[in-house]
């Protein structure tokens, strides 16, 4: 893992990092992805993926009012004007 | 003020108490109270105590004044800052939350409030469960209350380190790679990871949801039955709960031992011999004791920490600055994510997101995400077929060390390392449960772990209570 990569992925993860930060985590990342690789030891040919019994569930899309939920989240907006959230323009 | 002997107060004998008369659900508030403003100061395990305790103590009090008390009316307990209470600050122990205010109750809450418990405060954590030493809280590290110089376990450090320092009768925390476990053992209290799906995860700050359970802290095993029974159960707001239990096979009293794992490096001598102690006082108990193999146990920490960091990933991505949580104002719109996420986030969440980034991105995810689901199904396939053998319980140290020295591990890996027994049960959904086994000669705490079937918690508080009865 060099800078550029620490570069891209902070890009891609949308996480700010300093130079200091992206050459500390170039080299922890060496080190953590040195330990990981112990899994190319493994062979698993024959192994199904497994991360739980998920269930899906799916509900209906039912339109509800609910004006207290509604003051709780206008409540927690950053910014907001009118009762609109305000954010930063996306088309520059 | 009434003295209440704290030390030895238990759920049970707390509400008889109460039933009696002795003292009032809000003589034992003002009591925890009390000891929270005298010894947070220095321990930092508790970052706010709740406006409205005390009148959630005189609703209790008029409970029992009307005879309608029941076992957990007027209860005191304290979660982790990472479960929503309805109008107080979840911060998950970070700054980019530092003033959300949840506007739900958690499910757990809604259950403990339904029974009468009264919530009085929020624990410290690692931020966003990151951790294994609460040293990551982006408020102060929690010291450890039987040494200051050492840590009480993370990532639910402040919940452990409360509940020992007598602030609370039990605490709520999250478990998803150990973090109820592992500072249960460092602080000589029960610890309880129930089986995934069991108990309801509406209202967690979700870390890892392939991972994640709520579970309580507590000082005996009676009172994490208590608990687990009144907070678990299904709930159509978490997708992942379990509506039906399957059928309980009895306890025959064998518990499975995988020594081979025992001896793999950074174990300490002294939490080994503990652990022999612990399985002949077990025997003594009338335990039959096996050796069992779980040959790919020692794959399980690598397993974690691809899985969990991906699922971190995605789900810390709602941390945006945008609809909730502190906002770093820029000029467009990726810098605002950007400069919020850099300054709202700490070192290790920061890394951890970045990482689950890598091992999910094009090109990765073949060899590194779903290589890693593989080792997971035969994680869980060693379980099984231990279980399937005829073992009731997998039995392990919780910890290879005790409470550490704060500022010992500053490199990531050797953290990690903290997790080793305990990791397992969140990739394979087993429930697991620590208890205390004794103190070494610094008298910090260790702490031995059961493991069983997946809904078969019985089988641990069963364990467990007879781990606690003296030998005759």
């Amino acid at each position: 893992m060099n800078i550029q990569d620490i570069e891209k992925l902070a890009v891609l993860a949308r996480v700010g990092l300093t130079d200091t930060e992206k050459e500390k985590m170039a080299q922890e990342f060496e080190s953590i992805l040195g330990y990981i690789d112990q899994l190319n030891t493994v062979d698993t040919t024959h192994a199904t993926a497994w991360n739980g019994t998920v269930i899906n569930h799916t509900k209906t899309d039912e339109v509800q009012s609910n004006s207290s939920e509604h003051e709780l989240i206008m409540q927690a907006l950053p910014d907001q004007v009118d009762g609109f959230l305000k954010v930063p323009k996306i088309l520059s | 003020m009434k003295t209440i002997d704290l030390k030895n107060l238990t759920i049970t004998s707390a509400h008889e108490a109460m039933q009696r008369g002795d003292f009032t659900p809000s003589e034992l508030v003002e009591t925890y109270l009390a000891v929270i403003a005298e010894k947070n100061p220095s321990l930092n395990a508790v970052l706010g105590v709740f406006d409205n305790a005390r009148e959630q103590a005189r609703v209790a009090d008029e409970a029992f004044q009307n005879g309608i008390a029941t076992l957990l009316t007027g209860i005191p307990y304290i979660v982790k800052d990472n479960i929503l209470v309805q109008g107080e600050i979840a911060s998950a122990g970070s700054q980019i939350l530092r003033n959300y205010h949840a506007g739900y109750d958690a499910t757990v809450i809604e259950k403990l409030r339904h029974a009468g418990a009264v919530v009085i405060g929020r624990a410290n954590m690692d931020e966003f469960a990151m951790g294994s030493s609460t040293e990551n809280s982006s408020y102060g590290r929690t010291k450890h209350p039987l040494d200051l110089d050492r840590v009480p376990g993370g990532s639910s450090g402040g919940s452990a380190a409360i509940l020992a320092a007598e602030g609370a009768l039990f605490t709520l925390g999250t478990d998803t790679g150990g973090s109820i476990r592992q500072p249960a053992a460092f602080c000589g209290l029960v610890g309880l990871y129930p089986t995934y799906g069991s108990v309801s995860r509406y209202g967690a700050i979700a870390m890892g949801s392939s991972l994640d359970q709520i579970g309580p802290f507590t000082k005996n095993v009676t009172d994490a039955e208590i608990i687990y029974k009144t907070i678990a159960g299904y709930d159509t707001r978490d997708a992942q709960s379990v509506a039906t239990i399957p059928e309980q096979v009895p306890f025959s009293r064998v518990i499975g031992v995988p020594w081979h794992i025992l001896n793999l490096p950074g174990i300490d001598e002294s939490v080994k011999e503990n652990f022999k102690q612990s399985i002949e006082k077990l025997q003594q108990q009338g335990y039959t004791i096996r050796d069992i193999e779980l040959p790919h146990a020692h794959l399980g920490l690598a397993v974690y920490y691809i899985i969990m960091p991906a699922e971190v990933s995605t789900n810390l991505s709602r941390m945006d600055g945008i609809r909730f949580g502190a906002r770093d104002a820029a000029e467009n719109l990726l810098d605002t994510y950007m400069n919020s996420r850099a300054h709202g986030f700490g070192p290790e969440t920061r890394r951890r997101v970045l990482l689950g980034t890598y091992v999910l991105s094009a090109g990765y995810y073949d060899a590194y995400y779903n290589k890693a689901l593989k080792v997971r199904g035969l994680i869980r396939e060693d379980y099984d077929k231990v279980f399937a053998s005829g073992v009731d319980i997998i039995l392990t140290p919780t910890t290879p060390t005790t409470a550490f020295i704060a500022g010992e591990k500053s490199d990531p890996l050797s953290m990690y390392m903290a997790d080793i027994f305990t990791v397992g049960a969140n990739l394979a959904h087993v429930p697991g449960i620590s208890i205390p086994s004794g103190n070494d000669e610094k008298g910090l705490p260790f702490g031995i772990q059961a493991l069983a079937r997946p809904f078969h918690e019985d089988h641990l508080f069963t364990l467990g209570k007879d781990f606690e009865k003296p030998l005759a």
